[in-house]
C-alpha cells in the first residue's frame, strides 16, 4: 500500500467513482475488466495474499475490508475468490498468484491424479464462479485415498457450459475429461485442503452478504428519509421506522459475525485444514448467520422502497439479487447451521460456552 | 432514482462500531474467573437456572466477589475501585451470567448506581459510599418507574419539594427489584413543573435510604409467584441536601445515561443460556434437524456477543454507545426467546417447574420468565424508536 488513507475509504473511492450502477448492470452475464482494473492499479487485488505469492502484503483482514466495500457497491468482479479460496489455495501449493482474476473449483466430482509423468484431470464441478471469465482456474482434488493435488489451468483448457446466478455473475458448470498436465504444474496440498478452500469461500460470501446488507440499510434509510406520503417521510410512521430499526440489526448481526469469523481467520492463520478447528466453526457459524439474514433483510428494504424498488430502473436490485445468490452459494444457513450445531453437540453441553467466547 | 452510491453515504455507518476481540489479559482473567466459579459451584453457591441475574440474592457471594476485586472494576481505586478496562468487567459478568451465578444482590449497584454516583455523584458522596459498594456490601435498586410512567419515563409524578436543608419526597415507585432487600433507591422525582422548554426539564435524581421512615416497600409478585418486584411508597420521606444526585433539574440526562449502561450488558442476550445447555445435554448429533437449530441458536448468541463486546470496548474509549446499546438489546433479548421456541421445536417436552428431567424444568422457568425478557430495561418497540432515531428517521 502506498497510501496513507484507511483502506476502508480507499476502496469506498475507487468504486464510488468507477462502479456506477451503469457499470454493474452492464456486465451482467460477464463482468467488469474496468472495474478490476481500476482496483489492481491500486494494488488492491492482491491484498492478504503474502509478497512472496506475488501478493500485496497485508492479512485476511484487510482483503476482507477490501471486499466488504467492493460487495456494497456490487463489483461485477471475481474478487472473493481471488482473494479468499485462490490466494490460500496457491500459498498452499507454493504457486505464486497470477495477475488477474482467480476462481477454485475444489468441489468431490473433481479428481486430480499422477499417472507416470503426467497428472490427469477428470470430472465435474457444477456452478464455479466467474469461471469462464477467470485467467486461471485452481483446480483441487485427489482420489480418497491418495494425496489432494493442486493445479492452476487455463480455462479455455476446460468445458465450461456457461450459467449465471440470479444477479448475472457468472456460475459455470465445469467439466474435464483426461485433461493431461506435466507434473511441474501441479503441486501436492495438505489433506483437506479441498473443503478448507471451500470453507473460505463461504467466508468470503459472508463478508460479501454484509457489505450488501449494510448498503441495502443505508439505500433503504435514505428512501424512507425521503419518500414522502400522508404529508410526511414514510420512515417517521412507527411500522416503517422499526422495519428499519429491524433491517439494522440483522446487517449489524451479519457484519459482526463477518467480522468475528475473519478475526478468527487471522488469528488460526496456521492452524491447517481441520475441519474442527476454531476458525472453521466460526466460518459456520458466520456463513450460517449471514445467509439467514440475507432474505429477511432483502425483503425489508424492499417493502420499505415500495413498487420503485422493484423496478430494473432502481439500483436496490443489484443488492438484492446478489443477496438472493450468495446466501445459497458455498452453503445455505442449513448447512453451516448443521455443521457447527454437529461440532457443538458432540463436543458436549459443558463446551458450549467455552466454544462461543473461543472461536 | 438510480443513486450513486457515493451518495448513500452510510446513515448506517453512524450505528456501526469497529468490530474489537479481548485483550489476552482480559482473557488470563477469565480463566481466573472459571477456577472460582468451580470452587462457588462445588460449594453448593450455584444452580445454574435461566434468569439468575433476576432471582439469585446471595449476599455472601457477592461478598466473595467483592473480596476477588470483580465488583466496581472499572471505578478508580481512591473510591474503592480496581481501574480496570471495561473488557475485563465483560469477562467477569459474562462468565458469572453463563454460570447462572447468583449475582442479583450486587447487580445493579455495580451496573448502573456505581458508575452514576462516579459520574454525577459528589466527592463527599463517592468517597462514603463506593467503597461499601466495590466490597459487595452496600446495594442499591433503580427508582424509575411508576405506576403511570412506564415506557413513558418523563412523566414521573413523585414529586419532591424543599424543606429546609433538605427534600420531601412524595409518590409510589413500582417493579423495584429487591427494594425489600437492597439499602438505597435512586429515585427519579419532579422537582418543578415541565416547562415549555420541554417535559425533560425539572427532573431530579436523590439517593434514597430504603429504611428511612414513611418510606414502605410492598411486595408485587411476578406471575410465578417468586417475589423480586416492590412497590415502593413515599410518604413525606425526608432526603437530605447532600443525598442529591448530580443537579436539581438534570435527572432527565442523568438517567439517560444510566440506561446506557443497563442495556448493553450480556445479560440482554444470556438469560436462557441454561435451557440452551440443557437442549444440547440431550440432543444427537445425528439428528440434522436438531443440529441446524442448534447451530443457528449457538451461531447467532456468538454474533450477538461479538457485538457486545464491541460496545464494551466503545465504553473504554469513553463513548456512550446508546443507540447500539439498544440494537444489541433487542437483538438479544429476541434471541433469548427464540431458544424457548426452538426447544420446543426440536426436543418437545412438557415445560414442569417440578420435574427431575433439568430440560422440563429449564424450560418451565425460561417460559415463565420471558414476558420480562423484552420489557425490563426498555421494551424492545421503544427500543426499536430509539435505533430509528439513531439512524435519522424521526
Amino acid at each position: 500500500m502506498t497510501t496513507y488513507e484507511p483502506l476502508e475509504q480507499v476502496v469506498t473511492a475507487i468504486m464510488a467513482d468507477h462502479c456506477p450502477p451503469e457499470v454493474v448492470a452492464a456486465a451482467e452475464g460477464s463482468w467488469s475488466p474496468q472495474v478490476w482494473d481500476r482496483l489492481a492499479g491500486a494494488d488492491l487485488t492482491a491484498v492478504g495474499v503474502p509478497e512472496v505469492a506475488g501478493g500485496s502484503g497485508g492479512d485476511l483482514a484487510d482483503a476482507a475490508i477490501v471486499l466488504r466495500v467492493v460487495a456494497a457497491h456490487a463489483g461485477p468482479v471475481p474478487l472473493g475468490e481471488t482473494l479468499f479460496p485462490a490466494a490460500a489455495g496457491c500459498v498452499a501449493a507454493g504457486f505464486a498468484m497470477p495477475a488477474g482474476p482467480v476462481t477454485v473449483a475444489c468441489g468431490p466430482g473433481l479428481s486430480v491424479t499422477r499417472t507416470g509423468g503426467n497428472v490427469v484431470l477428470d470430472g465435474t464441478a457444477p456452478r464455479v464462479a466467474w469461471a469462464r471469465v477467470a485467467e486461471r482456474v485452481l483446480v483441487v482434488g485427489g482420489s480418497p485415498d491418495g494425496p489432494e493435488l493442486a493445479a492452476l489451468v487455463d480455462p479455455a483448457r476446460l468445458t465450461l457450459a456457461n450459467g449465471d446466478n440470479l444477479a448475472g455473475e457468472p456460475r459455470d458448470d465445469l467439466v474435464v475429461a483426461g485433461l493431461r498436465l506435466p507434473a511441474g504444474a501441479v503441486a501436492t496440498v495438505p489433506r483437506g485442503t479441498a473443503a478448507h478452500l471451500y470453507r473460505l469461500g463461504a467466508l468470503a460470501r459472508s463478508v460479501q452478504i454484509a457489505g450488501a446488507v449494510g448498503a441495502v440499510l443505508d439505500l433503504t434509510v435514505r428512501y424512507a428519509g425521503e419518500r414522502e406520503q400522508f404529508g410526511r417521510p414514510i420512515g417517521r410512521f412507527q411500522a416503517v421506522a422499526h422495519q428499519v430499526a429491524t433491517l439494522a440489526g440483522l446487517a449489524a448481526v451479519a457484519g459482526a459475525a463477518a467480522d468475528a469469523a475473519v478475526a478468527s481467520a487471522v488469528r488460526d492463520s496456521g492452524a491447517g485444514p481441520a475441519s474442527t478447528s476454531d476458525v472453521a466453526l466460526a466460518v459456520a457459524a458466520a456463513k450460517a448467520r449471514t445467509s439467514a439474514a440475507a432474505g429477511p433483510a432483502a425483503r425489508i428494504a424492499h417493502q420499505v422502497h415500495g413498487a420503485i424498488g422493484f423496478t430494473q430502473e432502481h439500483r436496490l436490485h443489484h443488492l438484492t439479487r446478489r443477496l438472493w445468490s450468495w446466501r445459497e452459494e458455498y452453503g445455505a444457513e442449513q448447512h453451516w447451521a448443521a455443521e457447527l450445531g454437529r461440532a457443538v453437540i458432540t463436543a458436549g453441553a459443558d463446551e458450549l460456552w467455552p466454544t462461543i467466547t473461543r472461536i | 432514482m438510480a443513486l450513486r452510491a457515493s451518495a448513500v453515504a452510510g446513515a448506517a455507518r453512524g450505528i456501526r462500531l469497529p468490530d474489537a476481540g479481548l485483550p489476552a489479559a482480559a482473557e488470563a482473567l477469565r480463566t481466573e474467573v472459571r477456577e472460582f466459579l468451580e470452587t462457588e459451584r462445588r460449594r453448593g453457591a450455584i444452580q445454574a437456572t435461566s434468569d439468575a441475574w433476576l432471582a439469585g440474592f446471595d449476599p455472601e457471594f457477592s461478598t466473595r466477589l467483592g473480596d476477588h476485586g470483580w465488583l466496581g472494576m472499572t471505578w478508580p481505586k481512591r473510591y474503592g475501585g480496581h481501574d480496570q478496562p471495561a473488557l475485563h468487567r465483560f469477562v467477569v459478568i459474562e462468565e458469572l451470567l453463563a454460570a447462572g451465578a447468583p449475582v442479583v444482590a450486587h447487580w445493579v449497584t455495580d451496573r448502573q448506581s456505581g458508575p452514576a454516583l462516579l459520574r454525577y455523584g459528589t466527592e463527599q458522596q463517592r468517597k462514603r459510599m463506593l467503597p461499601a459498594m466495590a466490597r459487595g456490601r452496600s446495594y442499591f435498586a433503580i427508582g424509575m418507574s411508576e405506576p403511570d410512567s412506564g415506557s413513558d419515563l418523563a412523566s414521573v409524578r413523585t414529586t419532591a419539594r424543599r424543606d429546609g436543608a433538605g427534600w420531601r419526597l412524595s409518590g409510589t415507585k413500582v417493579w423495584t427489584s429487591q427494594a425489600h432487600r437492597c439499602d438505597y433507591m435512586i429515585a427519579l422525582c419532579r422537582t418543578s413543573p415541565s416547562t415549555d422548554g420541554g417535559r425533560h426539564d425539572g427532573l431530579s435524581q436523590f439517593i434514597v435510604d430504603l429504611h428511612a421512615p414513611g418510606l414502605t416497600v410492598s411486595p408485587i409478585r411476578l406471575l410465578d409467584g417468586e417475589h423480586h418486584f416492590n412497590q415502593v411508597v413515599l410518604d413525606d420521606v425526608y432526603v437530605g441536601d447532600d443525598m442529591v444526585l448530580g443537579e436539581i433539574g438534570a435527572g432527565w440526562i442523568q438517567v439517560t445515561s444510566e440506561l446506557a449502561f443497563e442495556r448493553s450488558g450480556p445479560e440482554r442476550f444470556l438469560s436462557t443460556l441454561p435451557l440452551l445447555v440443557a437442549l444440547v445435554r440431550v440432543a444427537d448429533p445425528g439428528d440434522p434437524r436438531q443440529a441446524a437449530a442448534i447451530g443457528q441458536l449457538v451461531a447467532q448468541l456468538w454474533a450477538v456477543r461479538r457485538l457486545s463486546v464491541q460496545i464494551a470496548a466503545a465504553l473504554d474509549r469513553g463513548e456512550t454507545p446508546d443507540v447500539a446499546a439498544a440494537l444489541v438489546k433487542d437483538l438479544g433479548t429476541t434471541l433469548e426467546n427464540e431458544i424457548i421456541d426452538v426447544v420446543r421445536s426440536v426436543a418437545p417436552v412438557e415445560p414442569s417447574t417440578t420435574a427431575a428431567d433439568p430440560l422440563a424444568r429449564e424450560l418451565a422457568r425460561a417460559v415463565l420468565h420471558a414476558p420480562g425478557f423484552t420489557l425490563r430495561g426498555g421494551t424492545n418497540e421503544v427500543l426499536r424508536g430509539i435505533v430509528a432515531r439513531g439512524l435519522g428517521l424521526r
